[in-house]
């Protein structure tokens, strides 16, 4: 249906106006959609990258991702548990989303100290060409009470207190960090839901409002914001002078130009759980004519909605939000933070109508980001029904954290071994709970169910139909034996031999010389077998937190997994090779089959966050103090190093 | 040094994986470390996962995916070091399980058969432990009845068939006292035919290091040529140079992994503790010139104060950097012992990492006996006592 592209340009080079990066969002199933706007939709993701450095403007690079597809949120700027070395093992950490807000405990943020070309980047340790990186100011899944909004500041959360951001701070981090996306500020109320029509109205204005500040600030001496007065912690010690305008710059203010340095701009679509107020909200993004701010600011747009590259929905604070209605106009708690039973459904059928009233309006060539999808379920009725392009991976992380490892595949793979595991209801789940003790004997590896198999478990050439190779570095270990960038510490052996790797000498390379053995080593990856639900069990058992890194890695790349079986079925359909058991309903057979076959993961993750806290209580942190309470010392023994 | 999962070079550090694992790292990342042995603890792993568990997997290295050599120590010093209701007797230790309380007794043959079981490369005998800071006939006893227990640990290990593929270490005992070292390591080195290599055992408990050094020094004096030293439970840097100054081969301590967790990274100018506010805004790596993922990452002192105890990728950061910075203090040392300028090295490590902050009086003493004066050419003050450097919030 077309193809939307936005593009930074480099502010630095003055005069020249050749695009820094472009941003590319294309869909690539129209006929899929063609029923409804609403249909599932298959699309990619690019970021193509010019390396300015290089004068004759050739060198690029590209990022693609595929939709539906994943992006991941970073915890203060890292993927919760993995170190940096094991990003580049994960196909999945393509996109990451990077929530700003812990970065405001210290004013300036210290990644604004960051020199170069890309300085988020760098300082969070990500490549230009193989990671695209968004800032949001705060985190999407963090739904928890805060102070107010302002007119023109929003209340971010941070270790050391509540800190009040406003658009204008917001563009110049924006500015300074040249990350490849940003999400718009938007008054989302975190204080007493359900909100009342008169405070949701308010939340469309400041909104709107601050878009429009993000193309373009305050003219130069216009008058301080109110964001100055009402909270001085805002201002900078540095530049800021009683009568400058409130944000702090070390950037010169930008001239109001059409040629915007800003990246592109993803808007949140706000308006809690009233459809009228969501709907109403769009409008604002298209309307020439603007309640908030005057229409000098949008320029060079006539409406808000030209100027931004996609939107999002944060399903958190709907959770929040529809229990808190709920809550007001019956008794019964009808949705819940989990995702169990009929209660989902209803969930499920909520967020579609208030998505959809959000969408409705606006153009439907952009990309749709949600937030805050909690299980496959959710995640394949909103590909279904809604035409979601990308999830957050913020729940299998949270999921690895807790001790779950996931455990299952789109479409649905016959039986297979240890699917003997089922809930009450006959489903399987789509997971297991590694805390339990049936694992303690258990030396299958993470997803055996559903059919994941390591890398090196000898089918990686073509592994038959019902079998999937898990990248992830609890299923696919790779060995480093003879590995060229194995660290050498001085004086070194040159080889170690290994009965169950594979060495150099094996591969027959020893006499070919170092080109050979390098030619080599590009070429053959060799893994070890997966490491095993039995010892993943005794990390968790043992406070280990080697437990989360592999659970964390494996759930990422589940999902990931998952996602391509979505856009596999998908494409099968809307490709043009249709074959005879493709019909346009195979995707909806399929998701109905997945439902049918796959219990909801609400119980498991409340087990394994029981087994966790046990484990916690007795091994985390002020255990040694909880114990001399107790005075009891038998026990204490069990996880002491010494 | 060459065992069953290949070679490793002398001398050595070994990171401490207590319960089969480098806290927070995988074994694939210790191998793209360099690391090539590592050391698990025999009573942990005995507890959990057990040895039903350890058999099934088919042996400690299948279980945690390492495919290197490792070693695992006797269970005797946990015993005593974590449970204060263990009785040594001479048959065995007797100590409350940790699950039931029930008492149960760690022999030298049953430490030995859980170490087969666990298939480390190098295997430790049972040994009675006191604190390095007992004194009085405890201290005598302790060492006689560690030969006996070597005998049993011996004749066990022969008998079991498994001495082709596993190392058997005795471990000399005698407390500070160097008579009754020099009788333990008479008795032991008398049986060198019959063990792979030996360990210096009942240190690092509190003793003074002017005492600590002195001992060092007398058992590797004494200990054979042609069978590996092992100084057990040394990590600091400046204790692993007088270590191997004084002919020391192999070391492990749990210091450089977990004080990573705490924040603290390792370096050759000495500790930066980077929770300390003065790195919030310090967009410098660790070290510029350190090999390790996190260094060549540029991850910056100030992104690690951003995330230390807050994140456990942080702890990962510095526990993979601290495990690199052992691994070239160790990996310097052999290169400069074969080009024949290991005295250099001291004087530069020395030099580097204590520099105006002031020589350990330990240090300077214990190497002027080995012939090598730190205080040669350079004037720096000497510090009585410990001196370890540490960084305070106030400090420099």
């Amino acid at each position: 249906m077309g193809s939307i592209s936005s593009e930074t340009v480099d502010s630095s080079q003055a005069g020249s106006s050749r695009p820094k990066s472009t941003f590319e969002f294309t869909i690539s199933s129209p006929e899929l959609s063609s029923s409804s706007k609403f249909g599932p939709r298959l699309g990619h993701v690019s970021l193509t990258r010019r390396d300015t450095a290089d004068a004759s403007g050739k060198a690029t690079s590209r990022i693609d991702i595929q939709t539906p597809g994943v992006l991941t949120n970073t915890s203060r700027g890292v993927i919760p548990h993995l170190s940096r070395d094991n990003y580049p093992s994960h196909s999945a950490l393509k996109w990451m989303n990077v929530p700003f807000e812990s970065f405001l405990e210290h004013n300036p943020p210290v990644p604004t100290l960051q020199v170069g070309e890309q300085p988020l980047h760098a300082f969070l340790g990500f490549q230009g060409q193989n990671h695209i990186l968004s800032m949001i100011a705060r985190d999407p899944n963090e739904a928890k009470e805060m102070p107010v909004n302002q007119n023109h500041v929003v209340s971010v959360s941070t270790l050391r207190g509540v800190r009040k951001l406003s658009p204008d701070e917001w563009r110049t981090y924006a500015l300074q960090l040249h990350p490849d996306l940003i999400f718009a500020l938007a008054d989302t109320p975190f204080t007493n839901p359900p909100y009342s029509q008169k405070r949701l109205m308010k939340s469309i204005d400041r909104s709107a409002a601050w878009i429009g500040r993000l193309f373009n600030p305050p003219p130069a001496g216009a008058p301080a914001s109110k964001a100055k007065n009402a909270n001085p912690k805002t201002a900078t010690s540095t530049a800021a002078t009683p009568s400058s305008p409130a944000t702090n710059t070390t950037t010169p203010p930008q001239p109001t130009t059409p040629s915007q340095p800003l990246p592109p701009i993803i808007a949140p679509l706000i308006g809690s759980t009233s459809p009228r107020a969501r709907e109403a909200y769009a409008h604002a993004l298209l309307e020439h004519h603007i309640p908030g701010p005057d229409l000098d600011q949008i320029r060079p747009y006539t409406f808000i909605d030209q100027g931004l590259a996609g939107y999002s929905v944060d399903l958190a604070v709907l959770r929040c939000d529809l229990s808190a209605a709920a809550a007001s106009t019956s008794a019964s708690p009808a949705v819940t933070q989990g995702d169990t039973g009929t209660d989902a459904d209803a969930n499920a059928a909520t967020f579609n109508t208030l998505l959809r009233a959000s969408l409705a309006p606006l153009p439907s060539e952009k990309p749709r980001i949600v937030f805050g999808a909690r299980s496959p379920h959710e995640i394949l009725k909103l590909v279904r029904d809604t035409g979601v392009d990308l999830f957050d991976a913020a729940w299998v992380v949270e999921m690895g954290t807790k001790g779950v490892a996931l455990d299952f595949a789109f479409p649905v793979r016959g039986a297979c071994a240890n699917s003997d595991r089922t809930t009450g209801a006959g489903k399987r789940p789509i997971g297991h709970n590694l805390y339990a003790t049936e694992y303690a004997m258990d030396f299958a590896a993470l997803g055996a169910a559903s059919g994941f198999v390591g890398a090196g478990d000898g089918v990686a050439g073509s592994p038959p139909a019902d079998r999937e190779v898990c990248t992830c570095i609890a299923c696919s270990p790779r060995v480093h034996d003879g590995d060229r960038q194995l660290i050498r510490h001085g004086f070194d052996s040159d080889v170690w031999i290994s009965p169950g790797g594979v060495g150099a000498e094996d591969l027959g390379v020893e006499g070919s010389g170092r080109q050979g053995l390098e030619e080599l080593e590009k070429e053959v990856e060799v893994y070890r077998p997966p490491h095993t639900r039995a010892y993943v069990h005794h990390l968790l058992h043992t406070h280990e937190m080697g437990a989360h890194a592999f659970l964390v890695s494996h759930n990422i790349a589940v999902l990931e997994a998952f996602l391509r079986g979505v856009r596999g079925v998908l494409s099968r359909i809307g490709g043009g090779d249709v074959t005879p058991t493709s019909t346009p309903t195979a995707f909806e057979e399929e998701v109905e089959k997945f439902l049918r076959v796959y219990e909801r993961p609400g119980a498991l993750l409340g087990e394994a966050e029981k087994s966790w806290r046990e484990v916690d209580l007795a091994r985390g942190k002020g255990r040694l103090a909880r114990e001399r309470e107790k005075g009891d010392h038998v026990g204490l023994a069990d996880d002491l190093e010494v | 040094m060459t065992l069953a999962h290949g070679v490793t070079m002398l001398p050595t550090f070994m990171p401490v994986a207590t319960q089969a694992a480098i806290k927070g790292l995988t074994a694939q990342q210790m191998e793209s470390l360099g690391v090539s042995l590592i050391l698990n603890n025999t009573y942990h792993l005995n507890l959990r996962p057990g040895l039903d568990v350890l058999n099934a997997a088919g042996g400690a290295h299948r279980f945690q995916g390492w495919n290197r050599n490792l070693l695992t120590d006797s269970g005797g010093f946990q015993l005593v070091s974590l449970s204060k209701f263990t009785t040594i007797t001479e048959e065995g230790a007797l100590f409350a399980s940790p699950f039931t309380g029930e008492p149960t007794m760690l022999t030298p043959e049953e430490s030995i058969n859980i170490q087969h079981a666990i298939g480390a490369d190098i295997i430790m005998q049972l040994d009675d432990v006191v604190s390095s800071l007992t004194v009085g006939p405890r201290v005598e006893e302790a060492m006689h009845r560690s030969i006996r227990w070597l005998d049993r640990c011996i004749d066990f290990h022969q008998k079991s068939g498994k001495s082709d593929s596993q190392n058997l270490f005795a471990i000399v005992q005698g407390g500070l006292d160097p008579k009754l070292r020099d009788q333990c390591l008479e008795e032991m080195i008398s049986r060198k035919d019959r063990v792979a290599g030996y360990a210096i055992g009942g240190l690092s408990g509190g003793e003074e290091k002017d005492v600590f050094w002195r001992i060092i020094k007398q058992c590797a004096e004494r200990l054979p040529e042609d069978r590996p030293r092992y100084s057990m439970g040394i990590g600091f840097a400046e204790d692993l140079m007088v270590c191997v100054a004084l002919g020391v081969d192999m070391a492990d301590c749990v210091f450089p992994t977990r004080t990573a967790r705490f924040g603290v990274a390792l370096t050759h100018k000495g500790p930066l503790n980077l929770k300390l506010s003065k790195h919030a805004k310090d967009l410098r790596p660790i070290d510029e010139d350190c090999p390790c993922p996190t260094c060549t990452s540029k991850m910056s002192r100030a992104m690690l104060n951003h995330v230390v105890t807050h994140e456990t990728a942080a702890a990962h950061a510095l526990t993979l950097h601290n495990v690199v910075f052992q691994a070239q203090v160790m990996g310097r040392a052999r290169e400069a012992i074969i080009a024949g300028t290991f005295p250099d090295y001291l004087k530069s490590f020395f030099r580097d990492y204590f520099g105006e902050a002031g020589y350990p009086e330990w240090c300077v003493n214990a190497l002027r006996t080995v012939g090598v004066d730190l205080l040669d050419g350079i004037s720096v003050p000497v510090i009585p006592g410990n001196a370890a450097k540490w960084e305070y919030a106030d400090g420099p």
